[in-house]
């Protein structure tokens, strides 16, 4: 018994921190936030997932993922005008992954060799040239965007309703988080791409092409970015430019670093814990006199912590 | 080597420095007026009262750069008589004919023969985006019109409107609305909309004599300036508006949200007060954040529906109603009446893009919605359709911006052909009022530079996507 | 100590290589260029108006943004998302000191030089522990944190609404006010200049390269670190005041994360340590609605391309300028600095040589964490 809890002890840690924090929002009163919470927080959750995923394999932080998310949005909303909402929605993911590929091939590739920070200045770049092409194109006034599923009342927890919009949400990315996992380590590709990104030499001469894993993964986690656009945001109704990096991108890159950057499963649990601290700052007392955003600060504060405390985040692995 | 070329450069540059320079054309004042001093207006239970300007002989300091004492160092402020309205304030008899503002250096900055200049400041990038073609498109329309159809009105001047936008933010209001009047020479000064852009553009208006008009907003700060003209009725004055519409339909309880910026403030008491005289019990109160995230609105969403709450007040910027609040709501199966001051959350726009969770909202404006405006004034759209045409069809940006123009062509024709800024805001005072035949009349005294007297409630038709006119109200 | 060496002058060596020395046709050539410069600099605004001189303020000011930048990319190797931070609370500074406190506008910028100085230091000692992008996603957050929360605290700064910062009575008008920030950018390059030149900056040169082999040369690295943090927060404090008086309002809404974007991308256009490519690449950037304006016939250009709405020159800085950088990125890593180099070698007196590029790119702290 021992042995096991030795071996698994920050998981261990991690699960006895996650009782405590439900009973203590239980107990004082802050169950709307619990749910609040886990349902914006899967949304950070699922774009995290793309964010570890780039990480993972190129070692950047993507800073376009909100990006593609966006397009996708609107290539949604241009193609619904013409063809049934679920063809949309295909289309809007192919647009994603195309421009996955582009971003890719004309601005990774090139800088492959180049530091980590100087491709997160360049990932940064192609965010900021879709933004402003989108601002150009679309003008910056908002659209209606339709949702998938209506029906809002089906579920009920705690005393907050869970939309079937939010509920495919958190369907597909514990879906995904847990696809995504057994990718990574059971099946050759996933192998191959991680292999690629801790020695890329080594990975040649076995004879795969770095290059194509580098197109892969990066198609990959644009359809991932589109995706979580295409869910979370009809459930809004509206959309305009740069949505999901306004309002999503920072918090899923907290929720990836807390869960450890390279921690699938990681992600799922980083961006809930987002989502309940937001929840929890904008409502609970003692936040009160904090001026301004509540959540940024308490959110800066926890990240801080967490990272002085345990750099490797919640659930990665190693220092 | 290099060294010594440094050092050489910034003797050269502190020499030059100091060698004087040629004087600004309006140089920027030394210590700024009432800027920022933080001067809190008193809570309003009704419309009418508001703080006085030092009354009197108030000369408005001309733009010399070493500007010495700011304008109204004082503010008197008097003590509101709760019961007098607005409506029935009469034009003081005791006012000089003259009217108090005595031309500095640059009265006659952007007048010319043939023209006139007018500035607009707007946010078209930013947090609360206003479409930039509306704007271009719209803020022409009116001069054009009178140019063919009443020459004369100005005395054989054109007006000149220059556009630029203020991204939403008060530090690029300054400096946009400083580029209008020192770059295209604008005679006065428009704010098309955001409160805190309005506030700060406004200070900077005063300190240089320059008038100032916007739509009614928040009366901090601003009713301690002398030339600041609010063309509607402030947020303030719209309270007991929106707490006499919730008594009518029967609403004994609401909820009170109120973004979270110092220029909201004496509208969150105003609107408390008001609601605390007629009795309305108010189940929740809430400073929103004023860029609220929709996790945050989506909480805010929750405490309103666990208290219970079947009407909100609501005053917040669009884009928190339309992506935070209101499909926060509607997720919740929740629908409360969302009522409150316009303008911006009166636009079109709103209903276009968040029918159907806004179909309960419910917002005043200065003009009535589009739908229906050939009543009041069927020019608006035969002048829209002569000078842009059908693509894009006419909108209620256009029309905000043609009643708002057209008000101060009455004030422009009342100044008279010696038009200059300190005649204009004379005149501005010493008028009894000014009627475009859409607004609500426009009074103002000396004491007074809040001139809306009225405002009309739209209500959201979500069949259609847009606004519908419910009526006119007067204040008081 | 004496060391004695073999005297191997006389043995078939090559004597060593004459230092270049311009010819005077040379010299004649980089004065004039020099001069051009100069009147570019500081002649030429004399004949504009008010308006535009604010403007090349704004430019000044992003120079020295730049440089403070720098000291932390190119110098340390760590990034700072946050840097807008830095900036704006030495704008905030100084306008409550100007404005609430009465003091005067020196005062106003000392304390927002100490203040970005004493920010820095406590960023830099949290650095300490944290490297790499999770460092940057530190400053990230802190960044949000300043313009969301720090700058709404309304007895500093006046909340939402902002808080007005008026010039300073000698240098009130817009030309003088210019001036003044150049003789503040100059004093900003000759300090970051001796900086690198002193024991101090080499060990920063040499921590940047290999932190574990410049610490067993006995670098202090930890004193290094904090030592550069600092300087880059005093110089981004010292601009964010020149910028609060320059526009003599100061409000929370402008230092938002795309700005803090936007200093990197100018720093990174600019050119990593290259001075001249960083102050070109910050002016650049604060001029660009301006220059899109004002070159005749390029607002034409823009609105031919074809769309639903005119590529307005509000809009067209935030298509053009990530092009920019993509750009660099892609092809010309080093920069506008790089670029420059030939011509700012020349210019100090060095043989013209377009080969020179000066040294390769960044190399910065392992970032995988």
């Amino acid at each position: 018994m021992e042995s096991i809890l030795r071996q698994h002890r920050s998981k261990v840690i991690g699960l006895a921190l996650v009782v405590a924090l439900v009973v203590v929002l239980l107990v004082t009163g802050q169950k709307g936030a619990l749910v609040i919470g886990l349902s914006t927080g899967s949304a950070y959750g699922l774009l995290a997932l793309g964010l570890v995923l780039i990480y993972k394999s190129s070692g950047v932080f993507n800073f376009a993922q909100g990006e593609f998310g966006t397009v996708a949005l609107f290539a949604l909303y241009l193609l619904d005008f013409h063809v049934p909402y679920w063809v949309a929605l295909l289309g809007a993911l192919v647009v994603a992954g195309l421009m996955g590929f582009l971003t890719e091939r004309i601005i990774v590739r090139p800088l492959f060799e180049a530091p980590r920070v100087i491709l997160l200045v360049a990932t940064a770049g192609v965010a900021l040239l879709a933004i402003g092409v989108e601002i150009w194109l679309a003008t910056s006034t908002g659209k209606p965007i339709a949702k998938a599923f209506a029906t809002v009342d089906r579920v009920t927890v705690l005393g907050v309703q869970i939309s079937d919009q939010r509920l495919w949400l958190i369907a597909t990315l514990v879906v995904l988080a847990v696809l995504l996992g057994l990718f990574f380590t059971r099946t050759n590709l996933g192998l191959a791409i991680i292999g690629a990104s801790q020695e890329p030499t080594a990975t040649e001469l076995v004879g795969i092409s770095v290059r194509r894993l580098s197109s892969f993964t990066w198609v990959l986690a644009a359809l991932l970015g589109g995706l979580a656009a295409v869910i979370i945001i009809p459930d809004g109704g509206s959309f305009g430019p740069a949505i999901m990096t306004t309002q999503y991108l920072i918090p899923a890159f907290i929720a990836a670093v807390l869960g450890g950057m390279t921690s699938l499963p990681g992600a799922f649990v980083g961006g809930v814990l987002v989502g309940v601290v937001q929840s929890v700052a904008t409502s609970a007392p003692i936040f009160e006199d904090i001026p301004g955003t509540k959540s940024t600060l308490v959110l800066f504060v926890v990240l801080l912590g967490v990272l002085l405390v345990r750099p490797q985040g919640l659930l990665g692995k190693g220092s | 080597m290099r060294r010594a070329v440094t050092v050489v450069v910034a003797v050269g540059v502190l020499a030059a420095a100091a060698c004087g320079q040629k004087a600004g054309v309006a140089g920027t004042g030394g210590e700024g007026g009432d800027a920022g001093s933080g001067t809190s207006a008193p809570t309003t239970a009704s419309v009418g009262a508001s703080t006085t300007v030092a009354g009197g002989e108030t000369t408005v300091a001309g733009s010399t750069p070493d500007a010495s004492t700011p304008d109204a160092s004082t503010p008197d402020v008097s003590t509101p008589d709760v019961s007098t309205p607005v409506g029935s304030t009469e034009p003081t008899a005791a006012a000089p004919e003259v009217g108090p503002f005595e031309p500095g250096d640059n009265d006659a900055a952007g007048v010319s023969d043939n023209e006139i200049v007018i500035g607009i400041h707007a946010p078209v990038t930013g947090a609360s985006p206003v479409p930039q073609q509306s704007f271009d498109l719209g803020k022409d329309i009116y001069w054009k019109f009178i140019a063919e159809s009443a020459p004369d009105q100005l005395f054989g001047r054109t007006v000149r409107v220059v556009f630029r936008d203020d991204e939403f933010n008060p530090q690029r209001a300054v400096q946009v609305c400083r580029e209008m009047v020192e770059q295209e020479g604008a005679f006065l000064l428009v704010g098309g909309g955001g409160a805190d852009q309005i506030t700060a553009c406004a200070q900077y208006a005063n300190e240089n004599g320059i008038p100032y008009l916007s739509a009614g907003v928040n009366e901090t700060v601003l009713a301690d300036l002398d030339t600041y003209f609010s063309t509607s009725l402030t947020y303030a004055q719209q309270a007991p508006l929106i707490i006499a519409q919730l008594q009518e339909e029967g609403f004994t309880e609401a909820a009170l949200v109120v973004s979270n910026t110092p220029s909201f403030d004496d509208a969150f008491e105003a609107l408390k007060a008001a609601a605390a005289e007629a009795g309305i019990g108010l189940l929740y109160e809430n400073r929103i954040n004023k860029d609220a995230s929709p996790a945050e609105a989506q909480t805010v969403v929750q405490q309103l529906k666990d208290a219970g709450a079947e009407a909100v007040i609501l005053l917040a910027s669009p884009v928190v109603y339309v992506l935070g609040l209101a499909p926060g709501a509607a997720n919740q199966s929740y629908a409360p009446v969302w009522i409150g001051p316009g303008i911006t959350s009166g636009l079109n726009q709103v209903a276009a893009i968040g029918c159907p969770a806004v179909a309960t909202g419910k917002f005043y404006s200065p003009t009535p919605a589009l739908a229906g405006v050939d009543e009041l004034d069927p020019d608006y759209n035969a002048a829209y359709a002569q000078f842009v045409g059908t693509d894009p069809p006419a909108d209620d940006i256009g029309l905000q911006l043609w009643s708002l123009n057209k008000a101060i062509g009455l004030m422009l024709a009342a100044t008279g052909q010696e038009l200059g800024r300190a005649a204009f805001m004379n005149t501005l005072v010493t008028t009894p009022e000014f009627d475009n035949g859409i607004y609500a009349p426009l009074q103002y005294t000396v004491e007074d530079h809040f001139g809306g007297t009225g405002a009309y409630l739209l209500t959201t038709d979500c069949d259609a996507k847009q606004y519908v006119t419910a009526g006119l109200f007067e204040a008081g | 100590m004496t060391v004695t060496r073999e005297d191997t002058s006389a043995v078939g060596r090559k004597p060593p290589p004459a230092r270049f020395r311009p010819s005077p046709i040379g010299w004649a050539l980089r004065g004039v260029i020099w001069l051009g410069v100069a009147y570019l600099v500081l002649v030429f605004p004399l004949s504009r108006p008010a308006g535009d001189l604010v403007s090349y303020t704004t430019a000044v000011c992003y120079g020295i943004v730049a440089l403070s930048l720098n000291v932390l990319l190119g110098y340390v190797g760590q990034i700072s998302l946050g840097h807008q931070a830095f900036v704006g609370l030495g704008a905030f500074t100084s306008a409550y000191m100007v404005t609430e406190q009465g003091q005067s506008f020196w005062v106003g910028v000392l304390a927002a030089a100490a203040i970005g100085g004493g920010q820095a230091l406590v960023l830099g000692g949290v650095s300490l522990r944290i490297r790499g992008l999770y460092f940057a996603l530190i400053t990230l957050s802190y960044g949000l944190v300043a313009e969301q929360n720090i700058f709404q605290i309304q007895e500093l700064t006046g909340g939402g609404a902002g808080q007005p910062a008026p010039k300073p009575e000698l240098f009130n008008t817009e030309w003088r006010y210019y001036y003044l920030c150049l003789a503040f950018l100059a004093l900003v390059l000759l300090v970051d200049w001796r900086m690198m030149r002193s024991k101090a900056g080499r060990s920063l040169l040499a921590l940047r390269e290999n932190p574990r082999v410049a610490a067993t040369f006995g670098i202090n690295v930890r004193m290094a670190t904090l030592f550069a943090f600092v300087v880059s927060g005093v110089f981004a404090g010292l601009a964010g005041a020149l910028i609060a008086h320059n526009d003599t309002f100061v409000s929370p809404d402008v230092w938002n994360f795309n700005l803090a974007l936007v200093f990197i991308i100018m720093t990174v256009v600019g050119g990593l340590r290259s001075r001249a490519g960083l102050v070109i690449g910050g002016a650049f950037f604060a001029l660009m609605p301006y220059l899109i304006e004002k070159i005749p016939g390029f607002t034409d250009l823009l609105a031919k391309i074809p769309g639903p709405q005119d590529l307005t020159p509000e809009i067209a800085p935030l298509v053009i300028g990530p092009l920019l950088l993509l750009l660099t990125l892609i092809q010309f890593p080093g920069g506008i600095g790089q670029q420059l180099r030939p011509i700012t070698r020349w210019l100090g007196g060095r043989k013209f040589d377009l080969h020179d590029r000066g040294l390769k790119e960044v190399q910065i702290t392992d970032v995988r964490a």
